[in-house]
């Protein structure tokens, strides 16, 4: 007896009517997975965009949808690997629980929990030719992006999929599928089956065209208007590599969506959204760092990822807790001793975010050494010229940090060593064309836009500071840094 | 300072260059961060198996991180490794050394870091023996390496005391500033 995808149907408001089968029904239900209702898709971008309340609950949903009709679509175009229905309800529930692993605030919450580890874990295995500067305060530390690391949300994600005692691990073992197998495929770690990477992690994969339409709708933005059915409808695949293209009629909307994807950078790196994340960065690492913080109902704030595997393991009903209201319960309930935590903390709850005291911007993944941009995000605070500023302005150091954006419009920019460049890895992701019966990367049509594009890594770093908007000391600080930074060239 | 990416950076620089170009040198890279976990430098990566045996996404993409950023590249040039890491690089760089002539360093280190794998993480049994692991290459495809390579490997990792332990003790000593 087959399985029925349209057990029940959910209305959702990017992509409509949503079938759900009986297995994927009781995993929704499940308060493991009805938690993502409250960790929002776009961490703080609410602050800026009130309308960006969707969560990773919809959104979840919405990835299951796209990876079935992608599923579907490959199996009219004769794909082998996908004509089995128990491989399709598999690829579903790789989709459908992606996310499942979600910190509260997200990436945010995740960058708090690698950053908690990188301190307590890696050993410090460099030393420093210099003297080290003095203590910074951990605005300046918090700019930092980690980009791997143990307490990844996949790894949380794998841990709830395949602990025994959790209700997802039960209900997707009594369906006779594996657990492990369905954790290894949402985080691309599925090496035996390089065809369901590149379905979940690739430049054009069901994750990322869900959350371009389902960002721009809610935030009231325009860049998610891609035909994105119209992209699917063209997915085909090439036999002989076994990879996932596109005929060439879709090149125009898929350079749409690469670019679109560009452009929906304006709400998830927002100057003002980016401030209050570094706020938020600093004060929930500093809350979990902070041993006289006990209290709660929830119990004492974790300190760790593997704090929180403990609480998994031992109540389960921890994690239907663990989401943005954590956060804000424990923000709302302490107390810090440090000026400037108090400060960011009264800010971050009363909605005023740090002063943008300079922002530059390039768009060449070699920038010129002496821009700007160069300057800002090579170790400015700590030039003699920036401390000079900053003691002229009266602003202590520990109020500053530089935090730095940058986008790329494919994995790997096409350029006369590509074949070389190109890994096994980086291959699976890049779009692909079919042409001439076999798969083609897109970067490397020279009439496709999707090539110069490549080249390019637009980059945006901003000086931000914690003053008060308006008063001396940030109009000082700007005049002092502009007047140090602008003698070199245009900033964007 | 993120720890990872300097260690990343100054132990190839150390083990003959830190080098993204070829193939072979990215094969490199990864057993090389590999053995240095297992031997006690554990930067937090972790592997799982591939192609050419143990392998990191994550380290990949700290590696891409550094390669493309002269800046950053900079900053490291300034730091310099501590002792206790340069005192397990001494492994490497016997090990090197010690390379069957047929092999390239790449492949000694992916054999190493292979036979490492299989014995104490894909079937941790302390059973496992030589043999066993000889039909686990083979049963992965790695059927370039010859009898007396697997031999020369299984033998230098024993030396190591990584055939009876999973890994060594990390030096104490490259925990103590950590923390608040």
């Amino acid at each position: 007896m087959g399985i029925n995808f349209h057990y029940k149907v959910i209305c959702d408001n990017v992509h409509g009517s949503i079938g759900i089968s009986a297995l994927e029904q009781n995993i929704i239900n499940t308060r493991t997975f009805q938690r993502l209702k409250k960790i929002k898709q776009l961490g703080l971008a609410s602050l800026v965009f009130p309308g960006a309340e969707h969560s990773r609950f919809a959104h979840s949903i919405g990835v299951m949808h796209l990876m079935s009709k992608m599923v579907d679509r490959l199996r009219e175009e004769g794909c082998e690997y996908v004509k089995v229905e128990r491989v399709k309800q598999k690829l579903r529930l790789a989709a459908l629980l992606h996310d499942i692993g979600h910190y509260p605030l997200a990436h945010l919450g995740e960058q708090v929990f690698l950053w908690v580890d990188q301190v307590d874990k890696v050993p410090q295995v460099v030393t420093q030719d210099k003297p080290s500067p003095p203590d910074q305060h951990l605005l300046l530390s918090a700019a930092y992006e980690y980009k791997s690391g143990p307490a990844k949300h996949e790894s949380l994600g794998k841990l709830i999929l395949c602990s025994d005692e959790s209700e997802i691990h039960l209900l997707v073992k009594k369906a006779e599928f594996d657990p492990a197998e369905i954790a290894r495929i949402f985080n691309s770690e599925d090496k035996e089956n390089p065809f369901y990477i590149q379905l979940m992690s690739s430049t054009l994969d069901c994750d990322r065209m869900d959350f371009l339409l389902r960002d721009s709708l809610a935030s009231g933005t325009n860049f998610g208007h891609v035909d994105v059915n119209y992209i699917l409808r063209n997915l085909t695949w090439d036999p002989e590599s076994k990879f996932i293209c596109f005929q060439p009629k879709a090149i125009n909307a898929i350079e749409h969506f690469i670019t679109g994807r560009y452009f929906s950078y304006n709400v998830t790196y927002h100057k003002t959204v980016m401030g209050f994340e570094l706020m938020a960065k600093v004060l929930f690492f500093a809350m979990m760092r902070d041993k006289e913080f006990k209290e709660g109902d929830y119990g004492e704030i974790v300190r760790s990822f593997d704090d929180v595997e403990d609480k998994i393991k031992t109540d389960w009903t921890f994690l239907a807790n663990f989401n943005d209201e954590y956060f804000w319960y424990y923000l709302d309930r302490w107390r810090p001793s440090d000026p400037i935590e108090q400060e960011l903390r009264h800010n971050l709850l009363s909605r005023v975010p740090l002063r943008v005291i300079y922002e530059a911007k390039v768009l060449h993944t070699d920038p010129e050494p002496k821009s700007p941009y160069y300057y800002l995000a090579s170790g400015f605070i700590d030039s003699v010229e920036c401390q000079n500023c900053l003691r002229a302005a009266g602003v202590d150091v520990n109020r500053l940090a530089v935090k730095k954006e940058q986008v790329t419009f494919e994995k790997v920019p096409y350029s006369v060593r590509y074949d070389q460049d190109v890994t096994e890895e980086n291959r699976l992701k890049l779009v692909k064309v079919v042409d001439g019966g076999q798969a083609k990367d897109l970067v490397s049509y020279q009439s496709s836009i999707v090539q110069p594009l490549s080249r390019y890594q637009p980059s945006v770093a901003r000086l931000y500071a914690l003053v008060e908007k308006g008063s001396d000391e940030e109009t000082r600080l700007k005049e002092g840094v502009n007047n140090i930074l602008d003698k070199h060239g245009p900033r964007i | 300072m993120d720890q990872r990416l300097a260690g990343i950076y100054l132990v190839m620089k150390e083990l003959g260059g830190f080098s993204l170009e070829s193939f072979d040198d990215r094969l490199f890279l990864q057993k090389a961060i590999y053995l240095l976990q297992i031997l006690g430098i554990d930067l937090r990566f972790r592997f799982s198996w591939y192609l050419r045996g143990p392998y990191s996404n994550a380290l990949t993409q700290c590696a891409f991180e550094i390669d493309g950023s002269d800046p950053l590249k900079a900053k490291l040039d300034q730091l310099t490794l501590r002792h206790e890491v340069l005192q397990v690089l001494d492994y490497h760089k016997q090990w090197l050394q010690g390379k069957p002539a047929t092999l390239l360093e790449s492949s000694w280190l992916e054999l190493l870091s292979s036979i490492h794998y299989l014995k104490h993480i894909s079937r941790p049994d302390p059973s496992v023996t030589l043999q066993n692991v000889r039909d686990y290459l083979k049963t992965a495809g790695k059927t370039g390496f010859v009898d007396q390579d697997i031999q020369a490997a299984w033998d230098t990792l024993k030396k190591a005391g990584l055939i009876d332990r999973k890994t060594l003790p990390p030096p104490a000593t490259l925990y103590e500033s950590n923390g608040h």
